[in-house]
């Protein structure tokens, strides 16, 4: 069944576009296991120190130890801790 | 200096309690108000770092999102104000500091050269030096251009040099000459000869006429494949001989050193003295000369008032450590070193993907001295190319005249 929010993403599909010219597309980047940076993330959910769930278009579940926000902006946020895995939802 | 501008500014550590301290973190980030350091104590309790200007924004937002927000610290910013206005004093050193940091930074207090492999620093900072550009030099009027003109034909290792200036540190980019590869015609007439003594294994010859074969011995320079060749219609032609000759060499390297050495033992006592260094001026706090009093190491740590990237200053303070020692006679244990030294020593003289066969060490002591003596059978390719010299050419070609001659000889 089709849904209205998944056409641009579709469209950009057909089109061969990169996914990060879509808006509100979440851009994840680990560096090794122990920072994360996320781009155009929809907001924090939860905050833990074994679990940061953020919000928007699709939900991003990122779960390890002693997780930590080092910094967050209207589009960007950096984590830091031991990463352990990264979710979708 | 970004802590700088943090303190300048004024940060404030703050708590936020609440059912869900998340939706104040979202609600910052979306009005664009900075925060750093989040870390959550508990369910319900949150600590981070922000601007102190943007506090009273962060509580108006926290009633909105159900939380409390609380100051736990805060650093910098009108508290360090407030201080400055009671010690006025300390405003003036400020701004004196400021001023003097404005004023040193229009100048050159520290050079360094990269990219230079063979040219020695000393050499490009001297020809930088007769050239007007050396500690203290004004660098708003360097021209690049200029000292490219006058540098570049007093050096020419080099092929380009660039200045660059950031906070009083000059660095010096260089570009050495690449030295034009010595090519090797085709038809330059060549021979394949030995570069080492040794009996050859294994011989491929894909141009030009072998003179020795598998099992013979050749002295160094003996020629192996000569560039002179039959010809299938008749008479010799000249060649660019081309082959490879494996073969087994034998080294024998040795080194020297002496039997006994002084051995320092720290004795335990250690002083410092200090001195100051303004632009090229010298004031030592001591009275006694330069030189360390004998039975002592010199440690000398230079301290610049400097801030990297940010700032340095022409001064530096000079800490010198005298750590006295005992010296005694005692039996040297250089003889691993020697060793090793020669292993390496035999590795740079080996052709490039030889190999070392076997490899002996003799160890020998007499008047005073131990002799390591490194015996090494080795196999190698020994193939060398040496074109033709004048004489050879003119006897082949003479050859190819005068063939009954040639046949006759």
């Amino acid at each position: 069944m089709w849904k209205l929010s998944a056409i641009p993403e579709e469209v950009a599909d057909k089109l061969d576009l990169p996914g990060e010219v879509l808006p509100g597309v979440p851009r994840l980047t680990i560096t090794g296991r122990s920072r994360a940076l996320i781009e155009n993330h929809g907001g924090l959910v939860k905050y833990s120190e074994d679990c940061i769930e953020l919000g928007g278009k699709s939900k991003i579940i990122i779960r390890g130890d002693g997780l930590r926000l080092v910094a967050m902006t209207r589009t960007d946020m950096v984590i830091a801790g031991r990463i352990l895995s990264a979710e979708y939802e | 200096m970004e802590k700088l501008y943090e303190v300048l500014r004024g940060t404030a550590r703050v708590e936020i309690v609440g059912a869900q301290p998340e939706k104040l973190l979202t609600a910052l980030a979306f009005r664009g108000v900075e925060f750093w350091n989040c870390t959550p104590v508990d369910g319900c309790t949150m600590r981070l770092t922000m601007y102190a200007g943007n506090y009273p924004q962060a509580e108006g937002l926290a009633r909105r999102c159900g939380c409390q927000v609380r100051a736990v610290t805060d650093r910098g910013g009108k508290k360090l104000w407030r201080m400055v206005k009671r010690r006025r004093w300390l405003a003036a050193l400020a701004a004196a500091f400021a001023v003097l940091i404005g004023w040193s930074s229009l100048y050159i207090w520290d050079i360094g050269v990269e990219g230079n492999d063979t040219v020695p620093d000393g050499v490009i900072l001297r020809a930088l030096e007769e050239n007007g550009v050396g500690v203290g030099t004004y660098w708003p009027a360097i021209s690049n251009d200029y000292l490219r003109a006058c540098v570049l034909p007093e050096l020419p290792e080099l092929s380009w040099l660039s200045v660059n200036v950031q906070s009083s540190r000059a660095v010096v980019k260089v570009r050495e000459r690449v030295e034009k590869p010595r090519l090797w015609g085709e038809n330059i007439p060549t021979n394949i000869v030995a570069a080492k003594t040794g009996m050859i294994t294994k011989l491929s010859v894909l141009q030009g006429k072998p003179v020795a074969g598998v099992g013979s011995a050749v002295v160094e320079g003996e020629v192996i494949v000569s560039g002179a060749m039959d010809s299938l219609a008749g008479g010799t032609r000249k060649v660019h001989a081309l082959a490879d000759a494996e073969a087994h060499t034998l080294y024998e390297l040795t080194a020297v050193c002496p039997d006994t050495a002084t051995k320092k033992t720290q004795a335990g006592g250690k002083h410092s003295r200090f001195a100051l260094i303004i632009g090229e001026n010298r004031i030592n706090f001591y009275r006694s000369g330069r030189n360390a009093p004998s039975d002592c190491d010199k440690i000398s740590k230079t301290i610049p008032l400097s801030i990297k990237d940010v700032f340095t200053l022409p001064v530096a303070l000079v800490k010198e450590t005298f750590v006295h020692y005992t010296s005694a006679a005692g039996e040297t244990s250089d003889q691993e070193r020697l060793k090793a030294d020669l292993l390496a020593e035999l590795k740079d003289r080996m052709a490039p993907n030889g190999q070392i066969l076997s490899r002996t060490y003799a160890v020998n002591r007499a008047n005073g001295l131990v002799t390591v003596t490194l015996r090494a059978e080795c196999l190698e390719n020994i193939a060398a190319e040496v074109p033709m010299t004048q004489a050879e050419k003119d006897a082949v070609d003479f050859a190819n005249l005068n063939p009954k001659e040639g046949k006759n000889e």
